[in-house]
């Protein structure tokens, strides 16, 4: 588990930014630089029951479209 | 059914990028938290889904439809611009659940999820490092409620899909447009 005990939304947001996470209770349970490494490391690790989102880095241009 | 607050999902706020101080409003995007499961309740980890207007499809990673079992048929496959590039789409039914906004946006509510339904879902599987995982678009969604999005309220609502035509009617018959055929979910 990644210790961020305590750490608001926007800590969590800075501390992973560029990574997938996934939560569990507010707490972030493992990261990935992206969504599919990071299923497969919780799958390896037997981890269930998380929410994942994606943490954009401010480094990044803004995503104005998909397209 | 679909009009109370259970129904109301804010915006998720990501950091503006570097340089763009001068901004002086937050970079919201119209999100939610959805789950998707196979015939057998197999099922996807919650994940915020990007609602996406612009796009025609319910779109996803190949890899969450084999994690819960289900096979894109290849048979339906097509091509989309997305990401700045040509990918291919296979597509699968999958049961699509959606989630009540939690009190933070890391997390939905407690609980079950508050309405599913089934849809044709667009896996991708040439995307390494899509922004999203899941998209929620037009058909399959849109087509599914009566979405309303407001800046100004932060908020995304999800609406009975009736809301539309008892609120707002429907556009008179005029001999240069074509109707276009309503089809049933």
């Amino acid at each position: 588990m990644i210790d961020n005990g305590g750490d608001t939304r926007d800590d969590i947001f800075r501390r992973f930014a560029g990574l997938w996470i996934a939560l569990q209770n507010g707490v972030v349970v493992e990261s990935r630089l992206n969504a599919h490494a990071l299923h497969l490391a919780l799958h390896e690790r037997d981890i269930t029951g998380v929410t994942i989102l994606r943490c954009p880095d401010r480094d990044e241009p803004e995503l104005v479209g998909l397209g | 059914m679909l009009h109370n607050d259970r129904w109301l999902f804010p915006y998720h706020e990501e950091p503006r990028t570097a340089g763009a101080h001068f901004l002086p409003k937050p970079l919201m995007r119209r999100a939610v938290w959805a789950q998707f499961a196979s015939h057998a309740d197999e099922q996807t980890e919650k994940h915020k889904a990007l609602v996406d207007s612009g796009c025609d499809h319910i779109l996803a990673a190949d890899w969450l439809a084999h994690s819960i079992g289900v096979t894109p048929d290849a048979d339906r496959e097509m091509s989309v611009r997305i990401g700045g590039a040509t990918r291919s789409i296979r597509f699968a039914e999958v049961t699509i659940r959606l989630f009540g906004a939690g009190p933070s946006d890391l997390a939905p509510a407690d609980g079950d999820s508050l309405i599913e339904w089934r849809a044709d879902v667009g896996f991708w599987s040439n995307w390494g490092d899509p922004p999203w995982t899941m998209i929620l678009g037009q058909c399959g969604f849109f087509d599914q409620f009566t979405i309303a999005m407001s800046r100004h309220a932060q908020c995304l609502a999800v609406l009975d899909e009736r809301y539309f035509d008892e609120n707002f009617g429907s556009l008179p018959q005029t001999s240069g447009r074509e109707s276009r055929t309503r089809f049933t979910i």
